[in-house]
């Protein structure tokens, strides 16, 4: 048997840690649009973001609109497959940043499309072996 | 239950297990880690999108599993002070700080340096990575702690109520990629199977049973002190170590 004492112990730590859990719980929720790194291109078009205000914005590349400008521009549409922005570049993008795949670019929106000064490659949590195809 | 559990932890008990397995376990830990490290960089494939670059993932995981683990042992071992007011475990929450310590710092600087070939950047503060600095800072507090106090009972019993706070930390680490937006990944082994192929996946967990052993190491040299420390001039402790 648990000796009286030491089971009050336990019943305080325990209230302890349920009421830290829950402090810790509410304040992450109250802080939750801070949290997050980058907004969606749905969350973007919900809210009132002006023109030249710095945000991030987070999604994947379109398939077939990465488009190669002169010189180093490049641009290209970040979708959430409900809402697309079309993304303005000028700079080397990151090795890992290919259509198809997450992106998240700081910048600010201009008459509707968005003028990165960086972006960031976002992979996925899937790994796969190189299979080198062996020719004759 | 709490006099079977504790005639197994007598500080004599526990010297002299510490003292025969500490260098043995530091052997095995290395053949092993040998052994993984050359299996993760020369045998197994290079991965279809990030080429060689995933291989620091063989270090980055088993030390992102054992900085949080270690956290968790020391939180419960803060409780289990704090409850049974048993010395052995306050000696093993103060063993364990530096270990996880060391493994934080490891997680924070390969994922820095994974980071910028994959991401295009070493840091960015979302969610996984502030929470895990934060982890960092706990740490290092608990690190100053220890040797902030005349006494140490009030030492032993300020740190674990702090291990105890900060553990609510350790599922904010776990979840942050699933409730916020963040630039790292999802989790890749879940309840639900591996994302990483099994030809790739051999590596892990021989690297971190080789790193266990290695912490374990460390861990039991750790112990010796503490009770050598704590105890060292009692006419018990002299006799052993005197054989």
């Amino acid at each position: 048997m648990i000796r009286k004492n030491r089971l009050n112990r336990i019943y305080l730590i325990f209230f302890f840690l349920l009421s830290l859990g829950a402090i810790t719980f509410f304040s992450l929720k109250a802080l939750e649009d801070n949290i997050d790194l980058y907004l969606t291109p749905t969350e973007v078009k919900e809210s009132k973001i002006q023109d030249l205000e710095n945000f991030k914005l987070g999604g994947m590349v379109k398939e077939d609109s990465l488009q190669m400008l002169e010189d180093l521009n490049v641009s290209f549409i970040v979708t959430d497959f409900e809402n697309e922005i079309i993304v303005i570049y000028s700079g080397v993008l990151p090795n890992l940043f290919k259509e198809n795949s997450g992106v998240v670019a700081s910048g600010f929106l201009s008459k509707n499309e968005f003028i990165a000064y960086e972006i960031l490659a976002k992979h996925d949590e899937n790994y796969m072996p190189i299979k080198l195809e062996v020719q004759d | 239950m709490y006099k079977y559990v504790a005639k197994y932890f007598l500080i004599n008990r526990v010297y002299k297990f510490c003292g025969a397995t500490a260098f043995p376990s530091f052997l095995i830990g290395l053949v092993a880690f040998i052994f993984s490290a050359y299996f993760a960089i020369y045998i197994l494939p290079a991965d279809i999108e990030q080429n060689e670059i995933y291989r620091i993932l063989f270090i980055h995981v088993p030390s992102a599993i054992l900085s949080e683990l270690i956290y968790i042992f020391l939180a419960v071992n803060g409780f289990i002070f704090l409850v049974w007011r048993t010395k052995i475990a306050a000696i093993f929450l103060n063993a364990a700080i530096s270990i996880g310590l060391v493994y934080t710092a490891i997680v924070l600087m390969s994922g820095s340096i994974w980071g910028k070939p994959t991401w295009g950047t070493y840091w960015v503060w979302d969610a996984r990575i502030t929470s895990t600095f934060i982890l960092l800072i706990q740490y290092i507090g608990l690190v100053a702690l220890r040797s902030s106090f005349n006494s140490r009972q009030t030492a032993d019993q300020i740190l674990s109520i702090v291990a105890i706070i900060g553990a609510v930390n350790i599922p904010i680490i776990k979840f942050s990629v699933n409730w916020w937006n963040t630039l790292h990944q999802n989790a890749s082994i879940t309840t639900s199977g591996s994302a990483i192929d099994s030809e790739m996946l051999i590596a892990l967990p021989m690297m971190l049973v080789s790193l266990l052993f290695m912490s374990f190491h460390i861990f039991a040299r750790n112990i010796q002190y503490e009770i050598l420390n704590r105890t060292g001039k009692t006419a018990m402790m002299r006799e052993i170590i005197n054989g």
